[in-house]
């Protein structure tokens, strides 16, 4: 009779054991999915979204045209399609320098300043919504080192060209506010 | 005999009872400490995301106040600095803009700022449309900054980067 007692008192603890490890268990996998969102990266940052949009309009210094200077999203296009400008310079080493200037003069990335690292890269893609049918990047600027980042935000500008997308985008990093 | 075994089988059952009520209890005060704190934080994710959502409504606005006709190159988020030029030299257009302070600024800014008048237009780097000099929360987006300019005998549109800061007054 206490034997069947201590069986049963026993099977009543181990129930509740089992309870409490998937109560803890469901609570550790909701405590770390909402941990997990502010670490990932802010994809539609307006303020990058805001600069990459006003930078498509700036004037260059390349002619692809006569008489005009080509503005950077007319570069973009150029430098996809491996023209130079009147120069002889290529559309994409002027894309390049001029977006590092840009960069380097807006969002200075170094690892003394508040931003640490700065990528910027423009491509190609067929469908936004599959990045399978990404093409190789027009242009690629990295700079800063990621090995300080804490904080990442990035935005991006799209423009279509048919039949696909040219898209723009920027990812900065920052050290704790 | 038998009184005794029945009130040792009441006191067990009060036990029981009173063990299952103490369980109920912890239980209840558990689930209640998990709720607190999953909506703590979840609600310091509502928190960042408002201050997101307010800064983006920011940016929109000062992308709006750059689309006015009266500023507006004629493109989205492209300011005339020509307009830019004539209004800010015009007191009567201070009262126009509904923030504390309005000013566009070339970029990249070097940190010494040199207003911009028809005297040095070309190598000035900020315009100053309105400026209460008051402690203010400034909101910056930027545009490009586009003056017509001439090469070779042709006219064409010099378009550079630039910010516009606006500000209202803190209310604290």
């Amino acid at each position: 009779m206490i034997k069947m007692k201590s069986k049963r008192g026993q099977h009543e603890i181990l129930g509740f054991v089992i309870i409490v490890v998937i109560v803890a268990v469901i609570g550790v996998i909701f405590l770390g999915l909402s941990l997990r969102k502010p670490a990932g990266i802010q994809q539609d940052d307006a303020e990058i979204s805001n600069f990459l949009s006003a930078s498509m309009g700036i004037t260059s210094d390349c002619v692809l045209r006569e008489p005009l200077f080509a503005e950077m999203e007319d570069l973009i296009g150029a430098c996809r399609g491996g023209k130079s400008c009147g120069d002889g310079r290529s559309a994409c080493d002027v894309l390049n320098s001029s977006y590092e200037e840009l960069l380097a003069g807006v969002w200075p990335a170094a690892p003394e300043r508040p931003i640490k690292y700065t990528k910027l890269e423009i491509f190609y893609q067929l469908d936004i919504t599959d990045p399978t049918t990404r093409e190789a990047a027009i242009l690629e600027i990295k700079q800063g080192s990621e090995e300080l980042c804490i904080e990442r935000r990035a935005g991006q500008q799209l423009k279509a060209v048919s039949p696909g997308n040219i898209i723009t985008r920027m990812e900065i990093c920052r050290s704790a506010e | 005999m038998k009184d005794k075994v029945r009130k040792m089988k009441s006191k067990k059952a009060q036990l029981k009872i009173q063990e299952m009520s103490f369980m109920l209890l912890a239980l209840v005060l558990f689930f209640i400490l998990a709720g607190l704190f999953f909506l703590v934080i979840s609600t310091g994710g509502l928190q960042r995301e408002v201050q997101f959502l307010e800064k983006q409504k920011t940016l929109s606005a000062l992308v709006s106040l750059a689309n006015t006709p009266e500023l507006s190159c004629g493109r989205q988020q492209c300011i005339d600095a020509d307009k830019l030029l004539v209004i800010s030299e015009r007191k009567a257009f201070e009262d126009f803009w509904e923030v504390d302070k309005l000013v566009v600024r070339r970029l990249p800014f070097d940190g010494v700022e040199v207003k911009c008048n028809a005297g040095n237009y070309l190598s000035c780097n900020t315009f100053v449309l309105k400026d209460e000099g008051i402690d203010c929360a400034v909101e910056r987006s930027y545009v490009s900054l586009c003056r017509k300019d001439v090469k070779s005998g042709f006219t064409y549109d010099k378009c550079e980067l630039a910010q516009v800061e606006a500000c209202v007054e803190r209310r604290t």
